[in-house]
């Protein structure tokens, strides 16, 4: 199976303090990676790192063969690479149009644009019903949503997901979770981090997981539903 | 680096610094000796001096960007001025008067913005509009100022029987008054208060956190710092014998800022020597290339802020 | 002792036109920097000396070549070069320390003025009035060079607000403003925003410098009278607020033009510096809460 995303001996820095430690891992075509980990443990890092958005960096990222690892971050994303940040970062001021037509590739014509937000807007209908209103005044889970909406009108061949349903209520994860489960269908490279295995293991293929910026367990997703592995790892 | 930088450094802070010291006193008090017919440039240096040290104060260690420290400067001008020339009162009664007008009014610009911490680009431009409006006051009230045409002519007076209206005389008077106080802001920066200082510019929550009121530590730099400009105007108005508009002019506070900065802020020796030397350049440069020293200031300014921000003192010393 | 004119319906518009015309120079001045200061938070104190160059650029190429145009054209756009030079090479290091951002703009303000006053000498210039008829409007007869900077003050305000509004750099330049990190996981590419909008500003400042050189005339340090004003407008109109500048440098140019009327200028003057330091103190985002570049 040839490697669409690799990461080799990756260590990341926040100012002084170091936050991942020779981290190594590799994501196939097609497939639905899930990294896993309590809160603090370098999960977000992680995938800051791939795109270049932390402070410093060594090792090496290759996407496509490519050597990324000093590319600027929207050079990345150019590469039909989307991110969906934790905190989801909509643009308060902005409509729900308007940040989902931020996040269309600008080379893309008039046309395509139109039908990725319209696709948007049919997998999601409420951000379609709220397309006038602003950002900032949409819920948690719809802030989520549109994050996620952002997230596909780049067409994205690989797409990082950091920590979907965190801080959302019990009914909107099982929201979130269907969506994600008609997102990992298909072909689509995924690559999720999250604290909630257990909602995940059904969507992934392989897993890590992550223990104060060293990956110590990787496995598939029979092997990552070991109840020993959750009690050592991730129950907090 | 060079041997030569490197006795340089030696000589800055190691055992060389004694002698270096005693030379430097030496030259102060025999300048005029030494060059007998620039005994008012001399002046003119030492009261840039201690204008430059009393604005890093606030520039330096208290870290707040004024652009209004010509105003300072130039009330404790004009309340002399005004004290001789329009009231017709002793030289000496224009002292306290500058000083009591210069902590009101720093009392009044400074209390709210300090108070309200409205941080460092709303400082700028808070003293900008500050500045501007005492340049432009300075101008349109000729009957407290005299406008454009300032106030004066005068001279200071005898004391026991020596006439400070002479170039020599009044050199000396200047040179007591900068070491006077020039030494008081060294003893007070080295005091734990310099360091409260330093500590409140870095990080003012910690400050706070561990008890101290960092408002009222930064009210008092700013306080001290408008007294001791205004003192420093007040001396040069002797000196020249006539208040005018550019005494509050965004030129000079452009000169002391740059002094500040190519000396090296946060340390005083290397504001107080940057303005010593660039004032001595100036005049040296005056006969050979009228026009071009605020030129030639500017892009040695330029360089300072991109290439050397520590200024002088810093690249000495060699500080990372 | 300060006479105080009378005022009559005819100089009433008189008055207002004049409001208005220095109004706009002002716009042109205070929008590039609200833009500069709302996007990259940087104090541009080189701002006036773009304006300076402006003016000077076109007295220049108006004395060799003898048209006024042609030297407001070259001109703009030789600034407009310098200001994309000066962003690529030498600002955009000080992004990150606004305090360093504002001695070093200010360092090249001092440069660059001074160079013009080695060149030119400190003395002012006056410019021939390139369209020196007159024209009847509202039953006065004004300068028509005035109205024609009215015309291109308007059209700029027109031409920026919608590029900021309704195109997609607008977007790309709220974006950036706001959060510039979110802005590049979406693709943007922000270094050029930067690039984009600083270039944008300077070409405004130079463009009023070349507009006002024939209504004010020209001095090295025109640039500093001109930036301060703009600067207390754009705290006013709100720091960043495309739309605030506008409004505040009308309001400003009116209350000069009629303010002169009851108060000698300068105090007219004084009063807006007043005004800009309470606002700073009281109400620091300006009058517009919601500005279009900066949140």
């Amino acid at each position: 199976m040839s490697d669409l995303l690799t990461v080799e001996d990756l260590n990341a820095f926040y100012g002084s303090s170091q936050i991942l430690f020779d981290v190594s891992i590799d994501v196939g075509d097609n497939e639905v990676i899930g990294i896993f980990g309590r809160n603090g443990m370098g999960k977000t890092t992680l995938l800051d790192s791939l795109v270049n958005r932390i402070d410093r960096k060594t090792g090496r990222v290759t996407y496509r063969g490519e050597d990324i690892s000093e590319w600027s971050t929207h050079e990345i994303i150019r590469e039909q690479i989307a991110y969906v940040p934790e905190d989801r970062e909509i643009y308060p001021a902005l409509t729900v149009r308007e940040n989902l037509e931020l996040a269309t590739p600008s080379g893309v014509s008039d046309d395509v644009r139109e039908e990725r937000i319209q696709n948007v807007f049919s997998q999601f209908e409420r951000l379609g019903e709220r397309e006038k209103q602003r950002g900032g005044t949409l819920s948690g889970g719809e802030q989520q949503m549109l994050a996620i909406g952002r997230g596909l009108v780049s067409d994205p061949d690989l797409l990082l997901l950091d920590e979907p349903t965190e801080g959302l209520a019990p009914a909107i994860i099982d929201d979130v979770v269907e969506i994600l489960e008609s997102l990992v269908t298909g072909d689509r490279t995924v690559l999720i981090v999250e604290q909630n295995i257990k909602r995940m293991l059904p969507l992934i293929d392989r897993g890590y997981i992550i223990q104060t910026g060293e990956i110590v367990e990787e496995g598939d997703s029979e092997y990552l539903s070991d109840e020993e592995i959750h009690e050592r790892y991730l129950t907090v | 680096m060079s041997s030569r930088m490197a006795d340089a450094r030696e000589l800055i802070r190691g055992s060389a610094r004694r002698p270096l010291l005693a030379v430097g006193v030496l030259v102060l008090l025999t300048v005029p000796i030494l060059a007998p017919g620039q005994s008012s440039l001399a002046t003119e240096a030492l009261i840039f001096a201690l204008f430059a040290i009393s604005v890093d104060i606030v520039l330096g260690y208290a870290g707040l960007l004024t652009l209004a420290p010509a105003a300072f400067f130039g009330l404790g001008a004009y309340s002399v001025a005004k004290v001789v020339v329009d009231y017709g009162q002793s030289f000496w009664l224009g002292f306290p008067v500058a000083i009591v007008l210069a902590i009101a009014l720093a009392v009044v610009i400074g209390y709210i913005p300090i108070k309200q911490r409205i941080g460092n680009v709303y400082f700028v431009l808070f003293t900008l509009a500050f500045g501007a409006i005492v340049t432009d006051f300075t101008t349109v009230t000729t009957s407290l100022t005299g406008g454009s045409n300032g106030l004066g002519f005068f001279s200071p007076p005898e004391v026991l029987g020596i006439d400070l209206g002479d170039g020599l005389p009044y050199y000396y008077f200047t040179l007591l008054i900068v070491a006077v106080f020039g030494l008081g802001i060294y003893r007070l920066i080295s005091s734990d208060y310099g360091d409260v200082l330093n500590a409140t510019r870095q990080n003012e929550l910690r400050m706070r956190y561990l008890g101290y009121d960092t408002n009222r530590e930064l009210m008092i730099a700013w306080i001290v710092s408008a007294a001791v400009s205004a003192l420093a105007g007040a001396v040069y108005v002797g000196m020249v014998g006539i208040a005018s508009p550019s005494l509050v002019s965004f030129g000079l506070t452009g000169d002391v800022i740059i002094w500040i900065i190519v000396g090296g802020t946060g340390t005083l020796l290397g504001p107080f020597l940057a303005a010593i030397a660039l004032v001595f350049t100036q005049e040296l440069l005056q006969t050979i290339w009228q026009g071009g020293y605020r030129l030639l200031l500017g892009l040695l300014f330029v360089v300072f802020v991109f290439v050397f921000p520590d200024g002088l003192i810093g690249l000495i010393r060699g500080d990372e | 002792m300060y006479e105080v004119p009378l005022i009559t319906a005819d100089n009433f518009v008189t008055y207002m036109l004049n409001g208005v015309s220095r109004g706009m120079i002002i716009f042109l001045v205070a929008s590039g920097l609200t833009l500069i200061f709302g996007l990259i938070g940087l104090i541009n104190f080189a701002h006036g000396a773009m304006l300076a160059l402006g003016g000077y650029g076109t007295y220049v190429v108006l004395q060799t070549m003898d048209n006024f145009w042609l030297g407001l054209g070259i001109s703009v756009v030789l600034v407009t070069l310098l200001g994309y030079v000066l962003e690529r090479k030498v600002l955009y290091w000080l992004y990150d320390e606004p305090l360093l951002g504002f001695l070093g703009t200010f360092g090249i303000g001092l440069v660059i003025e001074e160079a013009l006053a080695v060149q030119f000498g400190s003395r002012s210039y006056t410019i021939q009035s390139p369209i020196p008829q007159s024209t009847e409007l509202l039953g006065v007869t004004y300068p028509s060079y005035r109205l024609f900077v009215i015309l291109v003050g308007a059209v700029v305000a027109a031409g920026v607000g919608l590029l900021l509004t309704r195109t997609r750099l607008g977007l790309e330049i709220h974006a950036t403003a706001n959060r510039q990190p979110t802005a590049e996981i979406l693709g943007v590419n922000t270094t050029r925003i930067y690039t984009v909008t600083f270039v944008l500003g300077t070409a405004l400042a130079a463009l009023a410098g070349a507009l006002t050189a024939p209504i004010t005339s020209i001095y090295p340090t025109i640039g500093l009278d001109y930036i301060t004003m703009a600067f207390l407008v754009i705290i006013v109109g709100g720091m960043g607020s495309f739309k605030g500048s506008f409004v505040v440098s009308m309001i400003v140019g009116q209350t000069i033009a009629f303010g002169w009327l009851v108060l000698e200028p300068t105090y007219v003057r004084i009063l807006v510096f007043v005004a800009a330091m309470v606002f700073i103190l009281y109400k620091p985002r300006g009058f517009f809460g919601k500005p279009e570049v900066h949140e």
